[in-house]
């Protein structure tokens, strides 16, 4: 990742602003649902359902933004 | 393994009811929730035809960044509106009437109100949707300063209403024959 291009630099600064975010309230979410949750089990459940697609999403926009400021 | 509905929950209490909000409103927040991604999927239709450079390219990367955060947004915001469905709940014990409220990620309540302090109990049906699928509020008052509690958007609201009064009724007169019994 090249980031001495200050274009480069914005563009990773905005993803890593967002994505940063988007993990700490997805962790958060993921956190009350077990504290608070009822049923552990479903809890659970959901919580790995959850992350299993947030961690595959943004992995996929890492390896993106990889080859877009390469 | 289950929990205890609420942290003072006594062993052998009767529970009479859980409550959630009533799932048409939650189809509602998911409607909602469906208008943004219909969004994403209209925008990649419209601008692969009519916009290509968009998807060549340096820009077709930006682009496919940009729809790939979008889509943990919608992620997130879909996995929270459940969240939030889910940790919000209202609970009728023999004994008391307990709301659960989580607004938002960070702030979670917990009301407990005695049977036996309950003054009056209103429901209320709002509305076409209200009406047909038959949900709406309902308003427990309290003697005193306390505030009153309300459930909105609760299924059943009549139902309920009369169960919490039945529940004060039952309440009253158990405490009635144990004065006479003293």
């Amino acid at each position: 990742m090249d980031l001495s291009n200050p274009t480069n630099l914005l563009i990773a600064s905005i993803y890593y602003v967002l994505t940063g975010l988007l993990a700490f309230f997805s962790l958060f979410a993921v956190y009350i649902l077990i504290r608070y949750g009822k049923s552990v089990p479903l809890a659970f459940a959901l919580a790995i359902v959850y992350s299993f697609f947030f961690l595959t999403i943004l992995l996929q926009s890492y390896q993106t933004l990889h080859s877009l400021l390469a | 393994m289950a929990r205890k509905l609420f942290p003072s929950q006594e062993e052998g209490e009767q529970i009479y009811l859980v409550i959630r909000e009533h799932w048409v409103h939650l189809l509602l927040k998911i409607f909602v929730w469906v208008f943004f991604s219909a969004a994403l999927v209209v925008f990649n239709r419209f601008a692969q035809t009519n916009i290509p450079a968009l998807f060549v390219g340096a820009w077709g990367q930006t682009t496919s960044l940009f729809t790939q955060v979008y889509t943990l947004f919608l992620t997130l915001a879909l996995f929270l509106i459940f969240v939030i469905y889910y940790l919000n709940i209202q609970i009728i014990t023999g004994i008391r009437v307990v709301d659960i409220s989580q607004e938002g990620l960070f702030s979670h309540t917990i009301s407990e109100l005695h049977i036996d302090k309950i003054e009056d109990a209103t429901s209320e049906t709002n509305g076409i949707l209200g009406t047909v699928f038959n949900y709406g509020n309902v308003y427990v008052q309290t003697a005193g300063t306390v505030e009153r509690f309300e459930f909105h958007n609760v299924p059943n609201p009549a139902a309920i209403e009369k169960l919490v009064l039945d529940l004060y009724e039952k309440n009253s007169n158990t405490a009635k024959d144990v004065a006479a019994g003293a």
